[in-house]
């Protein structure tokens, strides 16, 4: 009980969301207008590359009646409705409004029109736009000049890692749909064929969305794994070796990390992960050029995490 | 407790909790959504309505909401 007032007072002085909410909280109280609307702002005018804390009049806004201009993914918050809207993923305050504890000042998440460091502005092109998965990877480094809210934070962290994974994924999926033309779908003439044959009522049908063997995981990318392996055995012959190499969170390297912040390994997946891939690595290292266990013909990767 | 926003995911309960951490598997699309500033009549305020609605109660509606989810 003492904890949440705590937290609650933190977040009323030091959070520009809970300021905003509450400015709205303030306006009903005082007087009984009708049509009273939230507008949360996504446009940003601050450069987004340096830490600038936001403030309330630029992340919120109380509009009576009608909302006039809104950009594409503003959130309208009405007075009173039994429906839930969605926010968009690029809303730059999308992980600031769910985790409030990780980001207690309210600070923006990724916004899609950052740019690299060194870039003149002019004529830009795509490459030299902060990526998604660049931007969560800066954001999950421990720095010295930084506290580790986010990384020790436990379960929370968990739940983080997995929306920022599901954000990535989301943008991934959205630009495999957007540019199927470029992926040159059509060539998978006998699917389509297929999928005439059957249909009667076309209108009811969705669109067929492809995805191409880059990308990880999907079916075409596991059959594309399936066809290489098969394509060694088939010129050197088939494997002597079938080795799993697992990990075991009782590692040294984990546990010296773990131990003295008094963390599980379950809660740093950063750390398993990165201790694992390191020694993933020497083992391929020892086997393929330090020559271990006798010289390496051939060597096929089925790489699974978790 | 303190979101702001409510985050739908489609959670698999197929997962037997046994030894090992816990897990939590989701699938499909996910997505975070937000209310509206009131909650409808006789529900309790949820997420951002706990800052607009009801603040004289607020630390027990957070509360409660937390009880209710588990």
């Amino acid at each position: 009980m003492q904890t949440v007032s705590n937290l609650q007072k933190m977040l009323d002085e030091k959070n520009c969301h809970a300021k905003s909410f509450r400015m709205a909280r303030d306006r009903l109280k005082q007087n009984n207008v009708p049509n009273l609307k939230l507008k949360l702002i996504s446009d940003r005018k601050t450069d987004g590359r340096i830490y600038n804390q936001p403030t309330v009049s630029e992340v919120a806004a109380l509009i009576v009646g009608d909302v006039d201009s809104a950009a594409r993914r503003d959130i309208i918050m009405e007075r009173q409705s039994g429906r839930l809207e969605r926010i968009d993923e690029f809303h730059p305050a999308y992980l600031a409004y769910q985790y409030p504890l990780l980001f207690p000042y309210g600070e923006d998440g990724y916004r899609d029109d950052v740019l690299h460091r060194g870039v003149v502005h002019g004529n830009i092109s795509k490459m030299d736009k902060l990526t998604i998965r660049e931007w969560l990877t800066f954001r999950l480094q421990s720095r010295k000049n930084e506290s580790m809210v986010i990384l020790c934070s436990r379960r929370l962290f968990q739940q983080f890692l997995v929306d920022c994974f599901t954000m990535m994924e989301a943008d991934r999926l959205k630009w495999l749909r957007k540019n199927q033309s470029k992926l040159r779908v059509g060539k998978y003439r006998s699917l389509t064929k297929n999928q005439q044959n059957v249909n009667s009522q076309s209108t009811k049908q969705g669109k067929r969305v492809v995805l191409p063997s880059s990308y990880v995981g999907g079916p075409r990318y596991m059959d594309q794994l399936y066809f290489d392996g098969m394509a060694i055995s088939s010129s050197v012959g088939f494997p002597d070796l079938f080795i799993t190499f697992t990990c075991n969170p009782n590692w040294p390297e984990i546990q010296r990390f773990c131990g003295p912040k008094h963390l599980k390994p379950h809660d740093r997946p950063d750390i398993i992960a990165r201790v694992f891939k390191i020694k993933f690595d020497e083992l391929l290292n020892d086997l393929t050029k330090n020559h271990v266990l006798g010289k390496v013909i051939a060597c096929k990767l089925i790489y699974l995490p978790f | 407790m303190f979101a702001f926003s409510s985050p739908g995911f489609k959670v698999d309960k197929g997962i037997e909790p046994g030894r090992g951490p816990p897990t939590i598997r989701i699938q499909g699309q996910s997505c975070h959504r937000m209310g509206s500033m009131i909650p409808v009549a006789g529900k309790t305020p949820k997420f951002a309505q706990l800052y607009i609605f009801d603040t004289e109660n607020e630390l027990q509606n957070r509360i409660q909401g937390l009880r209710y989810e588990q």
